[in-house]
């Protein structure tokens, strides 16, 4: 079934849809988000979408991410291009290996951050982080309540946080753009 | 840092946090919250940048098992964990081993790129933003990915592609191994297994552009398994007709009718191994009612379709 229910939760919640991609700073892109969300609108199933405005907002949300993470990928690519200009031309296979040699770096030392914090943390924020699982789930796994979860989340977000900047962005471009890659 | 933008950082990070729990509901004072001070918003998108830069590469933590062995640092490093998000593969089985993950919120959940799916016996078209249109038959699934919107990847079934063309930024379908570049077209496109069937309707397409660029015209589809690639004559005509519930076949083998007539009703339609290869040429005609079709394709193919389980099965005739 294509999504009926999902679409005409769009056209409730059109305005207040907008006015979140503005105040995430999307500002003249917000109406190209907004169309590209109603894109994603139709084509896709939503007999399980239990609360369909939820499942709107988070796909503006994911929406968002994904271009700003095309925004980064592409500035990546433009300063590669512009040290190969500035090297002669002459690409090699250099920045490459070296990237990789960062990104392992990168891991290690983020590995190593959330180890110090303890087994516990260590689990949840992985358990968060990567597998998905919804944090009222893991309190349930582990037998805790929800508050200590958020807490363990808390101080694992906040050790990641709290990392030098060089550790995370050493081939990036400022990403708060004043130079957060200092 | 001011002690204002410190506090601004922390309440950021606490938001990326409670995003991205895929239970999260709290929508409105995120809002609140972003509208409170404009550069709420740049702080939301830094600290999300600094958690997604961190995690990249993290193992999943998969069930708790108690207090880990001792950590050895010269343990060889475990194979890099493929990644879940933007993976509905992967997503798959994460929710298979907690069985209690809601999956639509997954299933986009930080989703890079994202998959369209029919079910069986399911027809959904859409048009991209190019106004390049894309028709799914039955149990098709295909990956669509914002940050290269000229491509379209057919994961499994078939799809019928009518693009809209630009020289500048042609448009390409790849399936398993093979890619395919518009040259101004309309074509279906049919993965099964390994197999990789394309055919064109009008226009043409390059097949492998960049490496042995076979350009496939109008009336002609290819077939491509392992390392080789077969070019045909087909009627365009008969090129996407399952659009219109129309299947028509020139020298098709029944077990190539059966898995057609499958995806377009939606159930498993099987062939006695004594049929399969058995030639067929002519039209089956897709009618709502299966039961119908079914009787219809007995008496057209001279087989008979016997119920099996939620499916049927072609048999020769007992007379």
């Amino acid at each position: 079934m294509a999504g009926d229910g999902l679409a005409a939760a769009f056209a409730t919640h059109r305005a207040q849809l907008l006015r979140y991609l503005r105040a995430r700073g999307a500002g003249e892109e917000a109406e190209d988000c907004l169309q590209d969300l109603w894109i994603r609108v139709q084509t896709v199933s939503t007999d399980m979408a239990t609360d369909p405005r939820a499942y709107l907002y988070r796909m503006a949300h994911n929406l968002l991410l994904d271009r700003r993470r095309s925004e980064v990928r592409r500035g990546r690519r433009d300063t590669a291009y512009h040290d190969d200009v500035q090297a002669g031309g002459e690409a090699d296979e250099a920045p490459a290996a070296e990237r990789i040699l960062i990104a392992r770096e990168k891991l290690r030392r983020v590995e190593a951050t959330l180890r110090g914090l303890g087994a516990r943390t260590d689990h949840i924020f992985r358990r968060h982080r990567i597998d998905e699982i919804p944090q009222r789930d893991i309190a349930a796994e582990l037998g805790l309540s929800l508050s200590a979860v958020e807490k363990h989340l808390q101080k694992a977000y906040r050790a990641i946080a709290s990392l030098p900047r060089t550790d995370l962005f050493a081939h990036d471009v400022p990403i708060d753009g004043k130079g957060g890659a200092a | 840092m001011t002690v204002e933008d410190r506090r601004r950082a922390d309440e950021a990070l606490d938001w990326v946090r409670r995003l991205h729990d895929p239970e999260f509901v709290g929508w409105d004072a995120h809002l609140a919250w972003l509208e409170a001070d404009t550069r709420n918003a740049a702080a939301f998108d830094a600290a999300s940048a600094i958690v997604s830069e961190a995690s990249e590469g993290l193992q999943a933590a998969g069930r708790w098992e108690g207090l880990p062995r001792p950590t050895n640092d010269n343990v060889a490093p475990v194979a890099p964990r493929r990644r879940y998000r933007g993976s509905l593969a992967g997503l798959a089985i994460a929710a298979g081993i907690v069985g209690v993950v809601a999956l639509p919120t997954l299933r986009l959940h930080g989703a890079r790129s994202y998959e369209l799916r029919t079910g069986p016996g399911e027809h959904r078209s859409l048009t991209l933003g190019d106004g390049t249109r894309i028709a799914l038959n039955g149990e098709t699934r295909i990956r669509l990915d914002p940050a290269a919107p000229r491509v379209a990847t057919v994961e499994a079934g078939e799809a019928f592609f009518t693009v809209t063309h630009d020289a500048a930024h042609p448009f390409e379908v790849h399936a398993g191994n093979a890619i395919f570049r518009d040259v101004g077209t309309a074509f279906d496109v049919q993965r099964q297994g390994a197999v990789t069937d394309l055919a064109v309707k009008e226009g043409a397409v390059l097949f492998d552009p960049d490496g042995a660029a076979v350009r496939i015209d109008g009336a002609r589809a290819i077939h491509v398994e392992g390392g080789t690639a077969i070019v045909r004559n087909v009627a365009s005509e008969e090129v996407g007709g399952w659009r219109t519930g129309r299947l028509s076949y020139r020298d098709a083998t029944l077990a190539q009718v059966a898995r057609d007539v499958a995806r377009a009703i939606g159930r498993p339609v099987a062939v006695a191994p004594e049929l399969a290869q058995r030639r067929f040429s002519g039209v089956v005609m897709i009618d709502p009612d299966h039961g119908l079709t079914l009787r219809r394709m007995g008496a057209v193919m001279g087989v008979e379709l016997e119920p099996v389980g939620a499916g049927w099965r072609m048999v020769p005739p007992t007379r």
